[in-house]
């Protein structure tokens, strides 16, 4: 400490000084002259400013003493606030990372991504968009950020706008030597260029690297170097097999902190864009796949503007140089900042975090009146110790300034725990994220840990919980001490009510109230989702996806016949995806009258390829007609009810009928009817068509039903999986996982305001007990003349506990309302439950009452074994 | 007679303005040029002198005294003697209206 060391060498000189000048007032014949030098020396001490250091670092002294003293009490508290913190800094470390953090990457700034909207979807013979997406949605969000190849160059090549334009899509996938697959990020040679990346180990790509028949090179990740190759530095010049004849040589190593332009998605592999693409691809102006993003640098002293009406212009010169043959409407471009990366973390996160946000700060408010509880406690039993300093002469500020003190010392002890307890957290975030939407979010591009930022932001509030819990007491604490001062004696009862403990009391209760009556809302929304039919049956259901190679037909016939061997497994089907689930792919126009729908709005249905005894495995009811059988006709179709109540309302036998279907309105047959099925309870069932299975793609989902428990039987499958050799594109999931993915979002709400009211409740707990404590101490001497005067025990007990459950009670008035007005934030989520949903709010009331009756019952029972003649002997 | 809140301050200054001095010097000088009318206790002078330092106002150096000691001695700095010639225009001021209204009065009460 430099202010200590100074300090002293300015006392050793002032000693000095003084010395030598008393020596001067002797020759001189005044010995007398200077005075009292101890005096002296003392005022001019205050002159130096040093005094402030000094106190503090008494007022830390003994803020350490007399937390030393009362271990119990410091424990509890700097639990609780590590608890609190913790939770909040954890939570803010997520935010950070996801809000606030620009790209890894040196020309964040500078970086536009080039985005369109029109009113037509299409600028070819292909869909582009989702049907869902209407133009209406189109035009509303953020623009679309697909182009065609062809569009790409030509922006690229001709604007004078940018300093560079990058263009990155999905490439094929490259065989790991630990033999796991991993897809390749194509990216334009200049992608590393215009982002500012440089290659930790080799070098990145260029832009000589990108051509057509070009060198087969790519980068690696940080993550897969180490994963895959130990982070050896041999790693050039080694090659990953892209398919049975061609393979690709690694040339660099990317940073540790790069992952891409998509904080939610990390690349592996990352190879030049023509040399991984097929040529027909990039040279079919009208796949507007070709590019799935580009941006780039705007030039020095170029407006936004003129970049976007540049890019514009082109990209239509593009389309107008073959033009689709449907009508279409030129793409109206925008530029957007990418200093961020790309929003789908960040979309995806906004609600949830809202959530997070307001219970993290409702558990940091019930640690703070928890622990402003418990110190005005302590507080008032120190009033004789306040007194004592009072009248020593210490200054009302002076005691207040050290008990400040004492208090912020306690909640830097707790941040400090919590910040640990942060870092050891944040690394499990990305599993936070997985419950957002796990197919999106189980390759997370960000890496999740407090950075300086997140320390600013614990720093202050581990001020702001200090100065909370601590001002009201401290400032008691000194009116108690004044009270004592004069009385000469402790206040016992009488003048001094304990309100403020007991409105702490009641504030931690109101508060618990809230995040329980959410837990309970929303335990009662994941039951009533769970209890609603979906037409199918999820228990003993088990399923992987997964892709099937070249032979198709010898995988499947072979995987079949495997899991039907597995024992227990009494049917096993092969279909594209899992039951019903919504894909970009399934979308299948229904025909009127030979014609293709014009308005893509409507006359769609959902999908699927599917295998014999698919109904017979997922348990789907069949009404009418028939399964399909091993060699189907190719025309013949199952349809469920939806379809039929849509495309076929009026009454007639649908066996037989005819519906046309796809962009080529091919005719097809109903050879069977079966009940709806839905895998969200949210959304009424969609008209359906199954189409018979005939081995074309290579993308299957295959499913058996166990009369086991499933879950016995994952670890099995899972090695036949992993036996397979093939990509995984989903691994063995149980039907009653998959049905429960469907309600990710109430289930981490759930977890998370179970597992945060669990939190406050223990906490609350903590604070009555603690104030029942004190009561019961300071009524000693009263609960001893009781007892003297005939008083029982029950008596006793009943006396202590309904001095403490009346605060409780107030507390649950108060936060039964704050409930019913917070509960709007998440409306929304809840399920057949109203937001003042009488079961969730008594269940709350019960489980508070209950414990806090627990809470106070020990220290009650402590005071109904006071022997009378000790407690009168007290006074 | 006591010297008057915040005046002792300039007083060291206007002492330090002829030659260094050391603190007894320094109380000395004062007492001397005041023809010991102004009797100023050394525990006002020494701290008003830390302050003044702790202002740099003034600066301090270990130097051999007169009668070959060691001693610690002060003198004006820049900074002290630009506040000195504040200080002096303003007690200037201060004085004039001060003697302006306690002028001796004819007394008007006599018959």
């Amino acid at each position: 400490m430099n202010w200590r060391w100074r300090r002293a060498e300015q006392e050793r000189d002032m000693q000095e000084e003084l010395e030598s000048l008393a020596d001067l007032a002797r020759e001189n014949a005044e010995p007398n002259a200077l005075g009292n030098l101890t005096r002296t020396a003392e005022e001019a001490r205050e002159a130096w400013g040093w005094m402030w250091m000094d106190r503090l670092a008494q007022d830390l002294r003994y803020a350490a003493r007399s937390l030393r003293a009362k271990p119990t009490f410091t424990v509890i508290a700097i639990v609780t606030l590590a608890l609190a913190i913790g939770v909040n800094t954890t939570i803010f470390t997520a935010l950070n990372t996801v809000f606030l953090q620009p790209l890894p990457v040196r020309n964040h700034q500078a970086l536009r991504l080039l985005t369109w909207k029109s009113a037509k979807r299409s600028f070819g013979g292909r869909f582009l968009l989702q049907p869902m997406w209407d133009a209406n949605i189109l035009n509303r969000g953020d623009g679309l950020k697909y182009f065609s190849y062809a569009a790409y160059l030509n922006v690229r090549d001709h604007a004078a706008s940018f300093y560079d334009l990058a263009c990155t899509r999905p490439g094929p996938s490259v065989n790991l030597p630990d033999g796991r697959t991993k897809g390749i990020q194509a990216v334009s040679g200049n992608f590393f260029r215009t982002l500012g990346v440089d290659a930790v180990l080799g070098r990145t790509l260029t832009p000589e690297d990108d051509r057509a028949g070009g060198p087969a090179i790519a980068v690696i990740s940080y993550g897969l170097w180490q994963e895959a190759f130990g982070g050896d530095a041999s790693v050039l010049n080694r090659t990953l097999k892209l398919n049975q004849t061609q393979q690709i040589t690694i040339v660099g190593v990317l940073p540790q902190d790069f992952f891409g332009l998509d904080p939610a998605f990390r690349y592996s592999v990352v190879a030049p864009i023509e040399s991984v693409t097929a040529p027909n691809v990039l040279a079919d102006p009208h796949n507007w796949n070709g590019c799935q993003a580009v941006f780039g640098i705007l030039g020095r002293g170029v407006s936004e503007e003129q970049g976007r009406s540049e890019s514009e212009a082109l990209v239509r010169q593009a389309i107008l140089a073959d033009p689709p043959s449907e009508p279409w409407d030129a793409p109206r471009m925008s530029l957007t900042k990418l200093d961020r990366g790309f929003d789908t973390l960040r979309k995806a996160a906004s609600q949830p975090f809202q959530l997070l946000m307001a219970t993290a700060g409702l558990i940091l408010l019930i640690a703070c009146a928890n622990i402003g509880g418990l110190l005005l406690a302590r507080g008032t039993a120190r009033g004789r110790e306040m007194a004592t300093r009072l009248a020593l002469g210490a200054s009302q500020g002076r005691i207040v300034r050290q008990l400040l003190t004492e208090s912020l010392v306690l909640s830097a002890a707790g941040s400090a725990a919590g910040i640990l307890l942060a870092y050891a957290a944040s690394p499990l975030l990305p599993r936070l994220f997985q419950q957002f939407n796990y197919y999106q979010f189980n390759n997370l591009g960000v890496q999740f840990m407090p950075d300086l930022r997140v320390l600013g932001f614990s720093a202050a509030l581990t001020l702001l919980t200090g100065l909370l819990f601590g001002l009201a007491p401290a400032l008691r604490t000194t009116r108690v001490a004044l009270i004592t001062m004069i009385k000469m004696s402790a206040p016992s009862s009488g003048k001094l009510r304990f309100t403020s403990g007991k409105a702490m009391l009641a504030i931690q209760v109101a508060l618990s109230m809230v995040l329980l009556i959410g837990a309970g809302l929303f335990l009662r929304t994941l039951w009533n989702l769970r209890s609603v039919p979906m037409g199918y049956d999820p228990g003993g259901i088990l399923y992987f996806t997964v892709d099937t190679g070249p032979n198709r037909q010898e995988f499947v016939t072979q995987v079949l016949q495997r899991l039907e061997e597995l024992p227990g497994v009494t049917s096993a089907t092969v279909s594209i995806w899992p039951i019903f689930t919504s894909a970009p792919d399934t979308y299948t126009p229904v025909c009127t009258s030979g014609d293709p729908p014009k308005s893509f709005d409507d006359r769609f249905a959902d999908s699927d390829l599917i295998f014999p005894r698919f109904f017979e495995t997922w348990r789907v009811r069949l009404l009418q007609g028939r399964d399909f059988q091993s060699s189907e006709t190719p025309g013949n179709i199952i349809v469920n009810e939806a379809f039929l109540k849509r495309y076929l309302p009026a009454a007639g036998d649908p066996l037989g009928a005819t519906v046309q279907l796809g962009a080529k309105c091919s005719a097809a047959t109903i050879i069977g009817v079966v009940a709806n099925s839905t895998d969200r309870p949210r959304i009424t069932p969609r008209p359906f068509v199954y189409k018979p299975y005939a081995y074309q793609p290579t993308q299957l989902t295959f499913t058996a039903r166990t009369a086991n428990d499933p879950v016995a039987l994952v670890p099995g499958l899972g090695r036949i999986v992993a036996g397979l050799g093939t990509r995984v594109y989903e691994p063995v999931t149980t039907g009653s996982e998959y049905r429960d993915r469907t309600m990710i979002q109430e289930r981490l709400y759930t977890t998370l305001l179970s597992a945060f009211g669990g939190l406050a409740l223990f906490i609350a707990c903590v604070g009555i007990y603690g104030m029942t404590s004190y009561m019961v101490r300071r009524r000693t001497p009263e609960i001893g003349i009781r007892m003297s005067l005939g008083a029982r025990r029950l008596d006793v007990v009943r006396l202590v506990v309904r001095e403490t459950l009346a605060p409780v009670a107030l507390g649950i008035v108060i936060g039964t309302g704050a409930a019913l007005g917070m509960s709007k934030l998440v409306t929304s989520v809840l399920f057949g439950v109203s937001r003042s949903d009488p079961w969730a709010i008594s269940a709350a009331v019960i489980l508070l009452l209950v414990t806090a009756a627990g809470a106070a019952g020990i220290p009650a029972r402590v005071a109904s074994r006071i022997d009378p003649m000790q407690a009168l002997r007290y006074e | 007679m006591d010297v008057l809140q915040g005046t002792l301050e300039m007083l060291v200054l206007r002492t330090l303005i002829l030659a260094p001095l050391h603190g007894y010097g320094i109380a000395r000088a004062i007492r001397d040029n005041s023809a010991e009318a102004l009797d100023i206790e050394f525990g006002s002078l020494y701290p008003a002198l830390k302050r003044l330092e702790q202002k740099k106002w003034v600066a301090s150096k270990w130097e051999i005294s007169e009668s070959n000691r060691r001693a610690k001695y002060y003198r004006l700095t820049a900074a002290g003697r630009k506040q000195l010639q504040q200080q002096q225009t303003a007690w200037a001021e201060y004085v004039s209206a001060v003697a302006r209204i306690m002028r001796p009065t004819a007394d008007r009460s006599e018959p």
